[in-house]
């Protein structure tokens, strides 16, 4: 009875248990499914994104939970699928995307996950699998990158038999073998100098009889200790300097540090054809600096190179065509097209340092590489380190900044020409020149102001091209903004307009600002003209007709000069009544009473 | 991750890790001082009363913020509360004493809870400075010795099991082993230009570093392993577990570690372009033979610059393969024109370069030295040949009497140098295993302490008179390695 009793009890015992292990089991195929959906998620969206941030708060919980009541979970990897005490609790057959395969083909066993595990952690470990995704297969070893990270509560097991998957191609490992038996037998003879050292020592262990064993024994010790103390025990001193290394080393990138190691290397090698290799592989030194955006030691490399381009030209050196071949790469397109990309990502840190790695690899070239960059990069810094170099360029060629103005740049082409304006030279008013062509209303009027401000010919000449200019205000902005007017060639052309067909078309304002470029002239053939419009009725007729005249009477009045007063006197016998009243009032006007009255 | 949330983490971990490191180190520092104290002195003596007071306001701080104080070991690793614990070479011993002692007890947990008192705290130093000989169940044991104490606010878990049997000697040799194997293939792959399989590398690197912190003294001896197969790659392997070694003392983290590694096995790359008549030439070398000799540095750092793109090496594999014959004082070779600094790496890497060189038997030299006098030998030019400091922490790490050196006892017995002491005032006195008697007979003796003390007398047991020399009594040290992992 009493037998049967136990085996009942057995019985409910073994039913409890299987009972929790399914519901043990069930907890963990949930988990499991959870953390399944939330790498899934991270694969697709970014970390902040509302789905992932909800899946991983579900996953903590739940794994928190669990751990919290069974302290540890241990999941057991296969090919394919996960396991937990043995039974298989998920499978994902796609082997290339399949979660288990992820950790299976690094040689991870087990995944073992400890109470204690924070969510930071579990954030972290998501990410490292995100990253073995993202990776090429070669180079996404989810075991690499999990040993390095070291998680309290997330740990692994790979054996190391995976490595014997992955070196000596199967083959069997040859290792020395030793056999134990004879290494174990056999006799030592010690050699008579060995012999005669071990009498002499046995001796100095013989303790001297008024000192006891005890304290004879910490008295050695003593001069063990002060010995190995010396050999290589560290002073405070010492520490602090360790630790200062390894900080420096810690600082200082592995790249800057690969540059100088270059600069040496190309230094050091005589032969050229090796040479030329190091070079190569300087190319891709370089394209990985520029990849991180890192202008400042790119700008250090490229100053290394151009150093000992120098020094080898002292010596006529063969391998100065090398450097010239590696200098002419790095201005290739290719590898211009990649620093834009890099700058565009938006990886330059200093611009200032950009700017001057910039002025290094092309000088005043550049400017073509900054304008392009220039329209798309909206950053305050930017712009005006730009600005400044284009400003710098221009003083030495000012036609750089030509080339790069253009009408599809028109930020850029405005301050263009600001910049334009403010070089005093001659040779930029040709520049300003070439923006009579363009189609932009806003830069040209910019450029007409800007050509209005140089006291000369030749920018008065120029202006005067965009008096025939299809816009109304482009023509009354160059009349009025044309600086310089003491030159026939510029009357004759005033001249050959106003007498011009469409002249009597043209506003009142426009009419005016034509005019008005005579005031500023006062030569005689300016007078002549005017004196012609006013008093050579036959030419003009109509409404027309007497508002020109109105502007020379206008025009006669600003010049106030004897010859203009000479003029409206003879405007004031006029048989056209307005005329002749407003040459009055121009006389009245310019008379010394009135002015005295005024 | 976005780079903003990634930074933020980033910032905030790091001021709760630089805050966990002092109170881990504190409590770690006050632990181990009563531990010490504790086994010279009566656990009510004055100063040992003193240390339990002032270890137990570290911890009870500690839990007036935290719910408890938890110390975990996980293989290499001890984390305060989650936190990993950083160590430095000034407090790695710290690190040593606790994991040793968790690890013979086979915790990996240790945890003080809220209510813990003084008089507890000093019992459970008291249990832990207790030696008793090797156990069946130690973990067991020691919690039962706990219960039986009525210690009921420290808490202990037992380790998993695979984390204490991931790295065994037979294991620790295989790695060893393929290590040649895989140097092999890459030089083979390099001169098909095929690319190299890093990962698997770095995966090695990563097992050596294990078997290193499961095993030192074992890991080392191995390194006693020299000339098979061809020099070049014994002699890199070797390097590269010295080298990991030493980084770790100096306190390089993991992910420098594996770089480290890398560098050290690749230090020699460009021997691989010098004709073997001149490595192997037995004798002085003529001027021009030198030369090239002397151009593998170079040779090696371009052909791995040129291997850079491909790969994802370590960039500074590159400094190491160039300067690793460049000495301190920027004598040796190559003659840097500019560079006025050796990377730390280079540092790192030539010390045990030169250690490994000086204790194998080469052609051109008559001479092998062994473990002591290389050691001394290079000491003499520390400051001018090797950075003084680094040199120093690697004396400390081989000690006086390096791991696989031969050694004379007072008693007349030989042996082998198996394991050092890690306390640095015990550096004459290391673990050695006994291979021949008294009498001269070789035996497989057992390992001698020769740290310990007799009970009875309180002195030292045996000491060592000399190092011998393996070859003149024609003794291969390394089989001794090898044997115990057969």
């Amino acid at each position: 009875m009493e037998e049967r009793k136990k085996t009942n009890t057995d019985q409910n015992n073994n039913d409890l248990s299987s009972s929790l292990d399914e519901q043990d089991l069930s907890e963990v195929k949930e988990i499991i499914t959870l953390f399944s959906n939330t790498v899934s998620s991270i694969k697709i969206y970014i970390t902040k994104h509302s789905t992932v941030i909800k899946q991983v708060d579900q996953l903590w919980t739940k794994l928190n939970d669990y751990l919290d009541k069974y302290w540890k979970l241990e999941i057991g990897i296969r090919e394919l699928a996960f396991t937990y005490k043995e039974k298989t609790i998920f499978q994902d057959v796609k082997t290339i995307k399949s979660l288990p395969f992820l950790f299976y083909k690094d040689g991870m066993q087990k995944l073992i996950l400890y109470k204690g595990l924070k969510k930071e952690e579990l954030q972290e470990f998501l990410e490292i699998i995100k990253k073995v995704y993202e990776l090429p297969a070669e180079e996404g070893d989810i075991v690499n990158l999990l040993w390095e990270r070291d998680f309290a509560n997330i740990r692994y097991f790979a054996p190391d038999d995976f490595l014997e998957t992955k070196i000596g191609a199967g083959k069997k490992l040859a290792e020395i073998q030793v056999e134990r038996d004879a290494l174990f037998s056999g006799s030592i003879e010690l050699l008579p100098e060995d012999h005669a050292e071990l009498q002499k020592a046995c001796k100095e262990d013989k303790i001297p009889e008024q000192i006891s064993s005890e304290e004879y024994d910490e008295e050695k010790q003593w001069k063990e200790i002060e010995f190995d103390e010396q050999f290589s025990t560290l002073t405070e001193r010492e520490n602090r300097i360790l630790d200062a290394m390894l900080i420096a080393n810690r600082r200082v990138s592995p790249e800057d540090e690969l540059v100088m190691l270059v600069t040496e290397m190309l230094n050091l090698e005589e032969d050229t054809e090796r040479f030329e290799e190091i070079l190569e592989a300087v190319v891709y030194i370089y394209h990985d600096i520029i990849q991180k955006g890192n202008f400042t030691l790119a700008h250090q490399l490229l100053s290394n190179v151009l150093e000992i381009d120098m020094f080898l030209s002292y010596q006529s050196d063969p391998k100065e065509r090398l450097i010239d071949e590696f200098l002419r790469k790095l201005k290739s397109n290719e590898r211009l097209d990649l620093i834009k990309r890099t700058v565009l990502k938006g990886k330059v840190e200093d611009f200032r340092l950009f700017l001057a790695f910039l002025d290094l690899l092309l000088g005043p070239d550049a400017s073509a590489l900054l304008a392009e960059l220039y329209e798309k990069i909206n950053n305050k810094d930017f712009r005006q380190r730009t600005l400044h170099f284009l400003e710098e360029s221009a003083m030495k060629d000012p036609n750089v900044l030509v080339k790069i103005a253009k009408d599809s740049r028109p930020e850029l082409t405005k301050e263009v020409i600001s910049i334009l304006s403010s070089i005093p030279e001659k040779r930029s008013i040709q520049s300003l020149a070439t923006f009579i062509q363009s189609k932009d209303k806003t830069i040209k009027t910019k450029a007409i102001k800007a050509l209005g401000k140089f006291k000369d010919l030749t920018s008065s000449k120029i202006l005067i091209g965009f008096l025939n200019d299809k816009d109304k205000d482009v023509r009354i902005l160059a009349a009025s903004s044309l600086p310089f007017a003491k030159d026939d060639s510029i009357v004759e052309q005033v001249k050959n307009l106003v007498f011009g067909r469409g002249f009597k078309k043209k506003s009142k304002e426009e009419k005016m600002a034509i005019l008005a470029i005579l005031t500023k002239s006062r030569i005689k053939k300016a007078y002549e003209l005017l004196e012609e419009i006013l008093l050579k009725p036959g030419f003009f007729s109509g409404s027309k007709h007497t508002e020109t005249r109105l502007c020379s009477i206008q025009a006669l009045e600003i010049m106030g000069s004897p010859e203009s007063l000479r003029i409206l006197k003879k405007g004031a016998h006029s048989r056209n009544r307005k005329i002749r009243e407003v040459c009055k009032m121009a006389l009245q006007d310019l008379s010394p009473d009135h002015n005295q009255e005024r | 991750m976005t780079d903003d949330i990634r930074e933020e983490y980033e910032a905030q971990f790091k001021a709760k890790q630089k805050k966990s490191q002092k109170k881990a180190i504190d409590i770690l520092n006050g632990m181990h001082m009563a531990y010490k104290n504790i086994k010279i002195y009566d656990p009510n003596n004055l100063t040992v009363r003193k240390q339990i007071s002032s270890l137990f306001q570290d911890i009870k701080d500690l839990l007036l913020t935290e719910e408890e104080v938890t110390f975990t070991i996980r293989l290499s690793t001890l984390y305060l509360n989650g936190i990993k614990v950083h160590f430095r070479f000034a407090n790695y011993y710290l690190f040593k004493f606790l994991s040793e002692e968790l690890h013979r007890r086979e915790t990996g947990l240790l945890q003080f809870k809220s209510g813990l008192n003084k008089e507890e705290l000093k019992l459970f130093i008291f249990l832990l400075s207790e030696k008793e000989k090797a156990i069946k169940n130690p973990f067991e044991t020691f919690s039962a010795q706990l219960r039986e104490s009525q210690i009921s606010h420290v808490f202990v878990e037992k380790a998993q099991p695979f984390e204490e049997t991931q790295s065994s000697e037979k294991n620790a040799k295989k790695i060893f082993f393929l290590g040649i194997v895989h140097l092999k293939e890459i030089f083979e792959y390099l001169k098909r230009g095929e690319k190299i399989p890093l990962s698997t590398t770095r995966r090695l690197m990563q097992s050596i570093f294990n078997h290193i912190v499961n095993n030192e003294s074992f890991t080392y001896g191995l390194t006693t392993i020299k000339n098979f197969d061809e020099y070049t790659l014994n002699h890199s392997i070797n390097v590269c577990i010295l080298s990991i070694s030493l980084g770790r003392r100096l306190g390089l983290d993991r992910n420098e570690l594996a770089e480290l590694g890398i560098s050290a096995f690749f230090h020699d790359f460009g021997k691989t372009e010098i004709p073997k008549e001149i490595l192997d030439k037995p004798g002085k070398l003529d001027e021009q033979e030198r030369e090239v000799i002397e151009k593998h540095p170079h040779l090696g750092a371009e052909k791995l610059i040129q291997l850079k793109e491909t790969s994802h090496l370590p960039m500074r594999a590159i400094n190491v393969a160039m300067e690793h014959h460049v000495k301190e004082d920027l004598t040796g070779y190559p003659k840097y024109q500019k560079k006025r600094h050796i990377n730390l790496y280079s540092k790192i890497v030539k010390i045990c370069d030169v250690y490994d060189a000086m204790t194998t038997h080469r052609p051109y030299r008559t001479k092998v030295f062994t473990r002591d006098e290389t050691l001394s030998m290079m000491m003499k030019n520390s400051g001018t040949d090797f950075d003084p400091i680094i040199l120093k922490v690697f004396a400390n790490m081989v000690g006086t009497y390096p791991i696989g050196t031969l050694v004379l006892l007072n008693t007349g017995e030989i042996g082998i140098v198996v394991e050092t002491s890690p306390d640095p005032s015990k550096l004459l006195r290391p673990k050695v295993k006994i291979i021949a008697d008294e009498e001269g007979n070789k035996i497989d003796g057992g390992i001698m302490d020769l740290s310990k003390r007799d009970l009875q007398t309180k002195t030292y047991t045996s000491r060592i008179v000399k190092s011998l020399d393996p070859q003149k009594y024609n003794i291969q040290v390394s089989d001794y390695f090898i044997v115990q992992a057969q």
